[in-house]
């Protein structure tokens, strides 16, 4: 009998014997899928998905950043907003802004260098969806009329909101899109730590926090706000969305600012160094010539009423709108000049006065 | 508490004998002066008193009639009533309440007082600061000063400005566009401005004596003016909510009751403009939806 030819088919086998089923012919094993040290194991992308994730990633990573800089600069906005919408639970505020901006940092500039690999997406990811939920529910409660009625108060009423629906369509257009481009075209064939690009990623995490730590103490403010010189009173203004007319400007809350010479103090009616101040700035008010001196002040018209019949003070006070106000300091009191609407100073701070004599509290 | 011996800019107490000497001595100075025709020049501080309607007086828990002025310069209020022998100087910078002669206190064309430079000032006591009540002493008589209430609904121009006397100075201090308002006074269609305001709004202490002024100018056209008192939270309020007032001052304009432009905001500082350009159809679209 001729050997059975391994290849044979069973045509070519030799007769069953009787009583058993024919034995499935044998098959020529398959050659392994190794390929050989340095080759993709993984299908490389076309350059047009690669390009298009690319852009993706680094636009979500250029919006990421742009909003680390400004968070960056003023930590304690941040920190406020994070309080408003409920999130300081476990954590203080201020250290979660913190380690929010770390994530937000080192996540950014990971996409802006092109890193798409998945453990900087999912967090991406998940982030943009957690910017998302939040925007979502302000624009559902001002849907339902909750946080309008809630904030309805004061001249302005609630027009000086950022509308909730603008700013949940805006991050659905500036975040998850360029999140889903940035899945596209992922070439997974390379490291997933690149040392160099790893090792920015890591330096990013750690200074962004640490700079926005110390930013405070920095004199940033004209940088981080939106007072500084040169800036006119009918600019600065919040609200109004893209309706003509309605945004609340500066020169709205005080008309007069427009003309003439001003020296203006932001600060919470209730702060000690105001009161503190009232005498310099009441002698500084009536002397001839000066400035008129003016105090923005987002406290109600109750603890002005207060403050007036405490210190007696010969300057003029302001309720303004505390969404006008805020982008206008990181910190108060904060003090700039006018002159005929636009702004020539900024302090940090009371304004520098000759004299500043403290008064004397009533009540 | 401040210390009720704080030194004041004239003397009080034991000094009181020769102060009433000095008023005497004063007077006669005045009355010299008057006959002479010239006139004590105003204090340097204590000038420029102008009706506020932020405050009324009550005495024994009722409220009575009472002219109340503030000075910003002075950080001072005069409380001018009958139930006081002289009116009364209220300076919570010292914590005081003073009484001053009547005859030192100068009335001015426009409304606002001075008191004469002469003027002597005869220390009651200190002032009393519970919550927002201010409580006081004068001429033995114990009085509060109360927050107004706000003034709600529809509302007459005279109702307006007798609940809040700082508009009318305002009023009269504004002068309009002189062609826009010629263009007002030509309009022949039947026109209503319905003004939703709050008298407690610092911002409508600005805006809404414009419309006062328009008012005034306007009178025998055939635009008429109204005006609407919103609480100081109007964000529930059912007028504010059906005609979607979302800051005060707000101006609704109507022809034949519909509405056709609003003004708000800025166009609040020059309003007979913001009508003409809402009438010739070229006010750009109002936030009212």
């Amino acid at each position: 009998m001729a050997p059975q030819d391994a290849g044979a088919t069973p045509d070519s086998a030799s007769p069953a014997l009787p009583g058993r089923q024919p034995a499935p012919p044998l098959r020529a094993p398959r050659p392994l899928a190794l390929r050989p040290l340095g080759l993709p194991s993984y299908p490389t992308p076309s350059p047009f998905k690669r390009a298009v994730g690319t852009l993706g990633g680094c636009v979500l990573g250029a919006v990421l950043l742009v909003a680390v800089w400004g968070k960056a600069l003023d930590p304690a906005a941040f920190a406020q907003q994070i309080h408003a919408d409920g999130l300081d639970g476990l954590i203080p505020a201020s250290a979660l802004a913190l380690l929010a901006l770390a994530l937000e940092a080192g996540l950014g500039l990971a996409l802006l260098l092109g890193l798409r690999r998945l453990w900087v997406l999912v967090p991406a990811g998940l982030l943009v969806v957690f910017f998302l939920l939040l925007n979502g529910r302000a624009y559902w409660l001002a849907a339902h009329g909750r946080a309008a009625d809630a904030a309805a108060c004061g001249c302005f009423g609630n027009l000086v909101q950022r509308t909730p629906a603008e700013a949940f369509w805006q991050d659905l257009a500036l975040l998850a899109l360029p999140l889903a481009l940035a899945f596209v075209g992922r070439d997974r064939n390379l490291p997933r730590l690149p040392p160099v690009r790893t090792t920015l990623v890591a330096l990013a995490a750690i200074a962004v926090p640490v700079f926005a730590w110390r930013a405070p103490e920095l004199p940033l403010d004209d940088l981080a706000t939106r007072l500084k010189p040169g800036a006119t009173m009918s600019k600065l203004c919040a609200g109004g969305g893209d309706v003509a007319g309605a945004a609340v400007c500066l020169d709205a809350v005080a008309p007069d600012l427009d003309h003439g010479d001003h020296l203006v103090v932001l600060d919470d009616i209730d702060d000690p160094a105001l009161a503190k101040a009232v005498a310099g700035l009441n002698a500084y008010a009536n002397a001839p010539g000066a400035a008129t001196v003016w105090v923005l002040t987002a406290s109600d018209a109750k603890r002005q009423r207060l403050f007036f019949w405490r210190w007696g003070p010969t300057f003029k006070i302001v309720e303004a709108p505390a969404e006008l106000l805020r982008p206008l300091y990181r910190r108060l009191p904060r003090s700039f000049a006018v002159q005929d609407g636009r702004v020539t100073a900024t302090f940090s701070g009371l304004p520098p006065l000759p004299a500043n004599q403290s008064a004397r509290p009533n009540g | 508490m401040n210390d009720t011996s704080l030194p004041t800019r004239r003397a009080s107490g034991p000094a009181r004998a020769k102060a009433k000497a000095a008023a005497l001595l004063a007077v006669f100075v005045v009355l010299a002066a008057s006959a002479a025709g010239q006139r004590m020049p105003a204090d340097n501080v204590f000038r420029d008193f102008q009706r506020t309607g932020d405050y009324v007086l009550v005495i024994n828990g009722k409220q009575v009639t009472a002219d109340i002025y503030q000075s910003q310069r002075a950080a001072a209020l005069l409380v001018i009533s009958s139930s006081f022998l002289s009116p009364v100087l209220l300076s919570p910078g010292l914590g005081v309440a003073q009484t001053v002669n009547l005859m030192k206190v100068n009335k001015k064309p426009d409304g606002s007082i001075d008191l004469l430079a002469d003027a002597i000032l005869t220390t009651q006591g200190a002032i009393d600061l519970q919550d927002e009540e201010v409580h006081f002493k004068a001429d033995g008589i114990s009085a509060t000063l109360a927050t107004t209430p706000p003034l709600l609904g529809l509302r007459r121009v005279d109702e307006v400005t007798a609940h809040n006397p700082e508009y009318l100075p305002r009023a009269a201090s504004y002068a309009p566009n002189p062609q826009a308002l010629a263009a007002l006074k030509k309009e022949q269609r039947p026109l209503t401005v319905r003004i939703f305001y709050g008298s407690w709004c610092p911002h409508c202490r600005e805006m809404v004596p414009h419309a006062i002024r328009l008012e005034q100018l306007l009178k025998g056209s055939r635009i008429h003016f109204e005006y609407f008192g919103l609480p100081p939270r109007f964000g529930g309020d059912p007028a504010a909510l059906k005609h979607n007032i979302k800051t005060v001052p707000t101006g609704i304009v109507y022809i034949n009751g519909k509405e056709i432009g609003r003004i708000n905001n800025t166009a609040w500082s020059a309003p007979e403009t913001t009508l003409v350009a809402i009438l010739s159809g070229k006010a750009p679209p109002a936030d009212n939806g």
